[in-house]
């Protein structure tokens, strides 16, 4: 996900830095989705993940002036944003299931809102792969679970989620491998298998 | 099976792999194990990105940005930090646990001082008090000087609490007396309880750094 905006992020930045709060508000409605969605990835749950948003906007109202300006500044956002996604989710474990389920409706409606009509048994069945996915990414170690969720919801590549999670690109590597090594056993476990995997286990 | 597979080859399937790793890769890949797994990381990737979020209302998204501008205004100065993303490893008030317990041992001995001198003066003005004539003076009388025991100090650092230095996962945690000042010796001395200390920034000296940029 490069950002070709990131001269102008700068610029807002500074903008900011020199006491026009416009420059600010500029950067939450540009990245308030993103940070919204990769909160909503980690955590499941709509009001969950827009308390999260609002605290990782005010971490970046009250550190914009630490901002080192040769970094960039959605690199620096998303690690905040993951970080406190850690910390809400060691503070406050999950809410109850039910509420993650509404959550899933909620997102299967969305998702389908733009399709052509599915099918409701297939409709179903996805909502129930995607609960069954997300079941099986929470039970990820917290760096396992960031990079995956940052690579295959978020689509950065392993430079960017190096950027992220602090680390080289070696550890990407080996760390999305594991990732999803252990979330196809974790859905083996939870009577998923991939299409075209091997009926005998290893 | 997967044994000799390393993780080069989920950089593969992501088109993440430099060239050099390539030709191994590909020759691994001929193998129907391989190839397996390799759909099935695809798989993966295919029905994570399928999922959708619930969308927030322009109505919301003014709610939480209107919010957090009061919060900023309301806190000018960066609240304490909670979290990995903004935490700063700081020293450790390097005479902190010393001075504290110099500052026990000083009110002991302002204590023990005081009772003395308080016995002292009792014995020596005694008269028909009682003392004079070889009478037991209890120390817990009304003339014994009411000073702060040790106990009555402000929670302390045992010394082995956890900073979080070094550990990345560490989560911050509140040590009212980190970073005591030496100037809380004196206020012992005079009896007098040492104010909480706090830097400047309200920050209380455990926190751990974790975001480079800042």
């Amino acid at each position: 996900m490069r950002d070709p905006s990131e001269a102008e992020d700068k610029a807002q930045i500074q903008r900011f830095l020199s006491g026009d709060e416009g420059g600010y508000e500029v950067l939450f409605d540009k990245y308030r989705e993103k940070v919204y969605r990769v909160a909503h990835r980690f955590l499941r749950n709509k009001e969950d993940a827009l308390e999260v948003t609002q605290e990782v906007f005010l971490r970046v109202f009250q550190s914009l002036a630490k901002f080192k300006t040769e970094s960039k500044f959605f690199t620096w956002l998303y690690r905040i944003t993951v970080n406190r996604c850690i910390d809400f989710s060691r503070s406050k474990k999950a809410k109850p299931t039910t509420e993650m389920e509404k959550s899933a409706i909620e997102s299967i409606d969305t998702a389908s809102a733009g399709r052509t009509p599915m099918d409701p048994v297939a409709r179903a069945q996805e909502h129930e792969l995607e609960a069954k996915l997300a079941e099986a990414v929470a039970r990820l170690s917290d760096n396992h679970r960031t990079v995956f969720l940052l690579h295959a919801k978020e689509n950065l590549s392993y430079k960017e989620i190096a950027g992220v999670a602090e680390c080289s690109l070696g550890t990407v590597m080996s760390r999305l491998f594991y990732a999803r090594k252990k979330l196809q056993q974790h859905l083996e476990d939870l009577g998923v298998k991939a299409p075209g995997s091997s009926s005998k286990k290893e | 099976m997967t044994e000799d597979l390393t993780p080069e080859l989920g950089a593969y399937v992501d088109g993440e792999l430099d060239a050099s790793g390539h030709e191994r890769i590909e020759e691994l890949m001929r193998r129907p194990e391989c190839q397996e797994l390799a759909a099935t990381f695809q798989w993966l990737d295919q029905i994570a990105g399928s999922e959708s979020v619930p969308t927030v209302s322009d109505t919301e998204w003014a709610a939480v940005k209107a919010s957090v501008l009061a919060q900023a205004h309301a806190e000018p100065v960066p609240a304490k930090p909670e979290s990995e993303d903004d935490r700063v490893i700081r020293p450790r008030g390097r005479f902190g646990t010393p001075v504290r317990v110099l500052a026990v041992a000083a009110l002991l001995l302002v204590a023990v001082a005081v009772g003395w001198a308080l016995r002292g003066g009792n014995d020596s003005g005694g008269g028909n008090d009682g003392a004079a004539n070889g009478a037991i003076v209890d120390p817990s009388g009304p003339n014994r000087t009411q000073l702060p025991l040790a106990g009555d100090l402000p929670d302390g650092d045992d010394g082995e609490g956890d900073d979080g230095e070094g550990d990345p996962d560490a989560r911050s945690g509140s040590d009212p007396l980190e970073g005591v000042d030496p100037e809380e010796a004196s206020y012992a001395e005079r009896g007098l309880y040492a104010p909480k200390v706090e830097s400047e920034d309200g920050d209380d000296h455990t926190s751990v750094y974790y975001g480079e940029d800042f």
